[in-house]
């Protein structure tokens, strides 16, 4: 998987794409990990995001716990949201329609 | 020929919020007997063992109310002409029934912290010299004691009564002698008990435990009043779970993976072949993926084989590995609070939803894990009927 990162005014956005499952999840978490710390705001747009394992969504929890909530999930497929929905994630998390 | 343990976690299947309905289940003598006991736990696991022994009769005899027959010893067995034998035994949370063609008996332990030398005077010099060299003795004191108390059941005796006779054992060689007779046992350390079975042929032994799936199985054979064609579906589902490891061996030739999560790719590109890429599809390959991880981070085995074969409408994914006992279908999903959420245990959880059922075997020192999966939408199939 790849992930790219734009700014949007004070908002990191974190472009996915590809198959996040579990070996390559820590692609993810590298990004996370390269975040400024003065980050208040961010992002995942997940319209070319194809797969996520639970490993995915683990970073996905991460992220929320790591931005103390301020992260939004954005142009979600029906594919992943029905494994968001699987792990009670989709009521929890905070997703743009 | 061979033998098979059915393994029931009172615990983890809940069972003690059914007792009061599992108990009118029963016939009203083995009612009699369940109700002598006075704790609700002792209750539970004598209930449990009962429904388990009418089960297995009804699954391999036909009927589940064959009448029981007990010993001068009080070992109970099944009155009339049939080979069928069992042993039932139970510790903390588990009951476990054996059953095979030749007497058996099968003891299950659970490992307490114990003052071990004050019991140890039942064991062998040997067994006695062991312990005394053992740093950990706890472990080899439930192995040897299970041992012989699955030998004294098979013998059909109440009480693992053993210096005083010629018994010599061979742990090594899992092999007992005694008084011109030759038994085979085996033994597993399952997570907090031991367990062992002991008979003069035990053969392919098969150890299942019981899912919650497996558990209605158990019920359902219990249910008095049955329409033919429910027969008929239990019997189908019989087949399909109970006999499936003979039956639905797979055709297609086992792949060997690295037991690492780059495997993920190989299995990928199997599924998708077998399979085409499907919304279904990708949600058994998610199944798949866990499994795996699971495999790969906690299992320490070293060989992991992986076979996938469509199969009337489901797709039919099999791993085997050769690491520590571990049966996914004994975890149950809870729903968790978001802060732990991440904890664990919610690869499996997806697993159990994707997944139309899931069979857990150890085999050969091997976790054979079978699971299916739907792979069309079923929403026109509905609609159209």
């Amino acid at each position: 998987m790849t992930v790219e990162k734009k700014m949007e005014g004070s908002t990191a956005v974190l472009y996915l794409e590809g198959w996040m499952d579990t070996a390559n999840a820590p692609v993810l978490a590298q990004a996370l990990n390269e975040l400024d710390d003065g980050t208040k705001q961010l992002a995942f747009d997940m319209s070319k995001l194809e797969y996520t394992s639970s490993a995915g969504i683990r970073q996905i929890i991460s992220a929320h716990k790591q931005m103390n909530g301020a992260l939004t999930l954005r142009n979600v497929t029906p594919e992943i949201v029905s494994v968001l929905h699987m792990t009670g994630l989709d009521k929890k998390l905070h997703i743009e329609q | 020929m061979t033998t098979e343990l059915w393994i029931a976690d009172t615990e983890q299947l809940a069972l003690d919020s059914q007792l009061e309905w599992m108990l009118a289940l029963l016939p009203e003598p083995d009612q009699a007997k369940a109700l002598r006991f006075r704790k609700r736990e002792d209750r539970l696991r004598c209930v449990a063992g009962r429904l388990m022994i009418h089960a297995l009769a009804a699954a391999r005899l036909g009927q589940a109310d064959v009448p029981l027959q007990v010993s001068a010893y009080g070992k109970p067995s099944f009155a009339g002409e049939n080979a069928l034998q069992f042993s039932l035994s139970h510790a903390g949370k588990l009951v476990v029934l054996a059953s095979g063609d030749h007497p058996l008996g099968v003891d299950v332990e659970e490992n307490r912290p114990l003052v071990w030398r004050e019991l140890a005077s039942v064991f062998g010099a040997e067994e006695q010299r062991l312990l005394e060299a053992d740093e950990d003795p706890a472990g080899l004191f439930y192995r040897f004691w299970t041992v012989r108390e699955a030998f004294s059941k098979e013998e059909g005796r109440g009480l693992p009564i053993f210096e005083s006779r010629d018994v010599s054992i061979d742990y090594g060689s899992e092999i007992i002698r005694c008084q011109g007779r030759t038994l085979r046992f085996q033994t597993w350390e399952l997570p907090g008990y031991m367990l062992s079975v002991c008979a003069s042929r035990l053969g392919e032994v098969r150890l299942c435990c019981l899912s919650s799936e497996d558990w209605n199985r158990v019920l359902s054979y219990n249910e008095g009043s049955r329409s033919p064609k429910r027969e008929e579906e239990l019997e189908k589902r019989r087949k399909e779970t109970m006999g499936y490891s003979d039956e639905m061996m797979p055709a297609e030739p086992a792949l060997t993976l690295p037991v690492t999560l780059d495997a993920f790719d190989k299995i990928r590109m199997t599924v998708l072949t077998v399979a085409g890429d499907t919304p279904e599809t990708r949600r058994a390959l998610l199944a798949c993926d866990e499994m795996l991880a699971n495999i790969v981070n906690y299992s320490k085995a070293e060989s992991l084989l992986f076979t996938c074969e469509r199969l009337e409408g489901q797709l039919r994914v099999q791993f085997s590995d050769d690491g520590v006992f571990f049966d996914p279908t004994a975890y149950y999903a809870e729903e968790k609070e978001f802060e732990s959420l991440d904890s664990g245990g919610m690869g499996l959880g997806m697993i159990a939803q994707i997944a139309s059922a899931m069979f857990y075997e150890r085999k050969n020192g091997r976790n054979v894990n079978t699971f299916f999966f739907p792979l069309q939408n079923d929403t026109a199939h509905l609609t159209s009927s």
